[in-house]
């Protein structure tokens, strides 16, 4: 009756899930720069913010696509 | 006894007969028309003139716009910040040297090259064999974080910001991510103000600490490891008149 489980024991399978919970933590990690950025750059307003936000969402997109690529192929 | 003799008072121009020379000239040369001299605000010019010529060793530092890594911006352009009043001109942006950036550029450096030295000599670590989409996965994650980690550092050093404006003081920090406060205090408060610089590297790139001491709230307002930091001093000085006890 359990041996469509049997998965769940599975050493790659347990390092998968641990892979897609530390993309998932550093996203919601990103997201928080991110908003502390866009806060920052109404208190202070200069000329080159633009790129460091840029840079930022760059790296939240990058992590976004690492979470999907994860889970599609391991 | 001796007598004292008082000369008669030649005119410079000559004798009678030059003076009368000259009348007639004046009368055959017609006269100027009267210009009228330009209304200016003579106070607020001279006082604008006088301000500039204070900053005038730094102008080299005025650049058109300020850079993404520039540390000492006299007069920057298209900066504003978050409680600016009308007519409120930023003298001087701060930011503390790059140097100070040094620490985690170089443990940036030893962490991009520390996976190649363990693929490199592989055989010396006891690793479990595992499929490579996973070494590829672990791979690019590792990446990510070392580019988020330097990101964070750069926009510690990017937003930890001291503005100095021909009116007040405004010290802007961001610690940690979620923390970040902005302490603004007025030039007329200030007390008390004094830099230090020292050891090899702040003399040698010449970065040091500025104290403020203020009436205000807030009583201390420490420019930490600003570029130039007896230049940043004359410029408070300059802006406060020259008055205030200056260590």
């Amino acid at each position: 009756m359990y041996n469509n489980l049997q998965f769940l024991i599975n050493p790659f399978f347990l390092l998968k899930i641990l892979m897609l919970i530390m993309i998932f933590v550093f996203i919601i990690f990103m997201l928080i720069v991110l908003v502390q950025v866009r806060s920052m750059a109404r208190t202070i307003n200069q000329p080159r913010t633009a790129i460091v936000v840029t840079v930022g969402i760059i790296l939240l997109l990058a992590a976004a696509s690492l979470f999907l690529t994860s889970l599609v192929i391991l | 006894m001796t007598d004292i003799f008082v000369a008669e008072r030649e005119n410079k121009l000559g004798g009678k007969k030059d003076q009368d020379n000259l009348t007639s000239v004046k009368k055959q040369v017609p006269p100027f028309p009267e210009i009228e001299p330009k209304k200016e605000n003579p106070p607020a010019r001279e006082e604008e003139k006088k301000q500039r010529f204070a900053h005038e060793e730094l102008i080299h530092f005025k650049s058109k716009e300020i850079g993404l890594f520039s540390s000492f911006h006299l007069y920057p352009i298209n900066v504003s910040f978050k409680e600016q009043e009308e007519n409120e001109e930023i003298i001087l942006l701060l930011r503390k040297h790059f140097v100070t950036n040094f620490y985690w550029i170089f443990l940036t450096v030893v962490l991009i090259f520390l996976p190649i030295i363990f693929f490199l000599n592989r055989s010396l670590f006891p690793v479990p064999p595992i499929p490579d989409k996973f070494n590829v996965m672990a791979f690019l994650l590792y990446f990510t974080i070392i580019g988020a980690y330097v990101y964070i550092n750069f926009i510690t050093w990017f937003f930890n910001t001291s503005l100095i404006t021909q009116k007040r003081l405004v010290d802007v920090h961001f610690v940690d991510i979620i923390y970040h406060d902005m302490a603004v205090t007025r030039l007329n408060l200030i007390e008390d103000i004094s830099f230090t610089q020292s050891g090899f590297i702040k003399s040698f790139f010449n970065y040091g600490d500025i104290y403020v001491q203020t009436a205000g709230e807030k009583l201390h307002f420490d420019f930490l490891a600003v570029p130039e930091p007896d230049h940043v001093l004359n410029v408070i000085e300059n802006l406060m008149g020259g008055e205030k006890n200056v260590q």
